[in-house]
């Protein structure tokens, strides 16, 4: 058997495998419905609102998804800066690691505040819990590069231009994989979470709304479409490593 | 005519290290020399002084004349360092290929040409981690001579090969030099290979590097492996040897 169909089955044997532990696990706790619904109650309710289900989560993933678009494009435009001209980092680092370690949870009802129940808290957010990982990996993946090749680079007189495309990105694409990996998944929990505090609209509100009226099924239907969220994602970025890392197996 | 390479009284220390001292010395156009010294002595500092690749403290280099930077941007450096400077995602043909990409000299030497002499012909669609450690230096190899610079810096370019290779190496780059000749400076931690290269051997002194005695070496071209028999070739490693333990005694 291949590694890959290894791997499928695998996967297969997980998909299998949750409804069954579940449904053990709800007949031998003997727990009321109300508080750990049984697969078959989950999935009828996921089957019956999956309109409502499907709006919400693309509300979430508009959220997640465009605060997250223009974290990557400042991340790496910034990662760029701070290799080229050190002295924008000297500048801006006492800042980001300030802003880096004020907990979201705490910005967020500010931004609501400010900034009223619009979709730009959510942004924000969503903004800043993925930005700095992003920056560091970028950055160190950029400085990593061999300095032999480099050294080779400047004898044979490249331009930066040469040399940022020939040795220092090459460098950094496994770096921010491996960041897009870790924030991709932050930035859906960002915009959940920012959507728990204001919004009318997005998973985060769906859980809020489900808590409040005991629907448990709801919050687990939730949870199912956070994990497979999740898996695309990191089956994405298996398949986008395999492409972009194509010659590591030739 | 005027010496290829001339170094006067070149100093360069960091901090407090006097990494070179009042180095004199010329290097005639076509000549092979080998630098030779305990470690630490600053034999890749020297070189990389000719690559322009380090600013002297003190004294004067010229190389054809000139600045190392002018000639840096003539494209008549090549560079061979121990670790070969690959880039991993790059086939041998594409890496030989990036100098020319880069430099934009036209010469009558072919990437593909030069992999096929090199004996690497049917490995030209290979990539670096495919390659062994001998194959990876002649790409290595082949990619800082496509351009066919006139002066050609190696450090240490078989230390990390086994004895084997490496006496097939050696006999390899006579034979690629005397078809193609260049100024060549030869970095080298063994006796037996810097004799059988070099017209002659510098043998530099540490704390602070200087240099402290230069061997003739006159046997004829090409020199093939079987010169390693004969009992002039032993007492010429063995001359060498002398004036290494005194260095390293002092
Ligand atoms: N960039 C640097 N910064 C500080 N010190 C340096 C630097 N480069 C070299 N040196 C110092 O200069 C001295 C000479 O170093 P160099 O690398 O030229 O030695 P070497 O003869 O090539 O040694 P080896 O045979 O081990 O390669 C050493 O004492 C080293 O510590
Ligand atoms: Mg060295």
């Amino acid at each position: 058997m291949t590694n890959v169909s290894r791997e499928r089955l695998g996967y297969v044997f997980m998909i299998v495998s949750v409804p069954i532990i579940w449904q053990l696990a709800v007949t031998l706790s003997g727990l009321q419905p109300f508080i750990l619904p049984g697969p078959g109650i989950v999935f009828k309710t996921l089957g019956n609102e999956w309109s409502n289900f499907l709006y919400h989560t693309g509300v979430t993933m508009y959220g997640a998804m465009v605060g997250y678009a223009f974290a990557n494009l400042f991340a790496i435009s910034i990662a760029v800066l701070f290799v080229y001209l050190p002295s924008v980092q000297t500048f801006l680092m006492p800042w980001f690691i300030v802003i880096k370690n004020i907990p979201f949870v705490v910005i967020a009802p500010i931004l609501v505040i400010t900034l009223g129940t619009t979709n730009m808290p959510k942004f924000i957010v969503v903004f800043l819990v993925t930005f700095f990982p992003v920056l560091a990996n970028v950055v160190a993946g950029l400085r990593a590069a061999d300095q032999v090749l480099l050294d080779r680079m400047h004898v044979l007189n490249a331009t930066r231009w040469q040399i940022f495309w020939k040795v220092r990105w090459p460098s950094a694409i496994p770096y921010y994989m491996a960041a897009h990996e870790v924030a991709f998944t932050g930035s859906i929990i960002a915009a959940i979470v920012a959507e728990f505090f204001f919004s009318r609209t997005g998973l985060g509100y769906l859980i809020v709304t489900a808590m409040e009226s005991y629907r448990a099924d709801i919050l687990y239907g939730v949870t199912l479409i956070a994990a497979v969220l999740g898996l695309s994602n990191y089956l994405l970025v298996v398949w986008l490593r395999k492409r972009l890392l194509r010659w590591q197996d030739a | 005519m005027s010496p290829a390479i001339q170094l006067r009284q070149l100093s360069k220390s960091f901090g407090e290290i006097d990494a070179l001292k009042d180095i004199d010395l010329d290097i005639q156009e076509g000549e092979f020399i080998a630098l030779i010294g305990p470690s630490g002595c600053g034999k890749t500092t020297l070189l990389r002084h000719v690559l322009s690749l380090e600013t002297a403290s003190a004294g004067e280099i010229l190389v054809g004349g000139d600045t190392p930077e002018r000639v840096r941007r003539e494209n008549k450096l090549g560079i061979v360092f121990q670790r070969a400077a690959l880039v991993p995602s790059c086939t041998s043909l594409q890496n030989v290929q990036m100098t020319l990409d880069i430099t934009g000299v036209e010469t009558p030497l072919t990437p593909a040409g030069l992999l096929d002499e090199f004996g690497l012909g049917a490995f030209k669609d290979h990539y670096p981690h495919q390659l062994s450690g001998g194959m990876q230096q002649r790409v290595n190899i082949a990619a800082a001579m496509v351009h066919n610079p006139p002066f050609l810096m190696m450090d240490e370019p078989f230390g990390a090969l086994d004895e084997m290779t490496r006496e097939f190496m050696c006999e390899f780059l006579g034979g690629v030099l005397l078809d193609n000749p260049k100024t060549t400076v030869l970095v080298t931690h063994s006796i037996d290979e810097a004799v059988m290269l070099a017209d002659r051997i510098v043998i530099l002194a540490p704390r602070p590097g200087r240099i402290s005695a230069i061997v003739d070496v006159d046997f004829p071209r090409p020199r093939r492996r079987d010169l390693k028999t004969q009992s002039a070739f032993g007492e010429k490693v063995l001359e060498v040897r002398r004036l290494l333990y005194e260095v390293e005694e002092a």
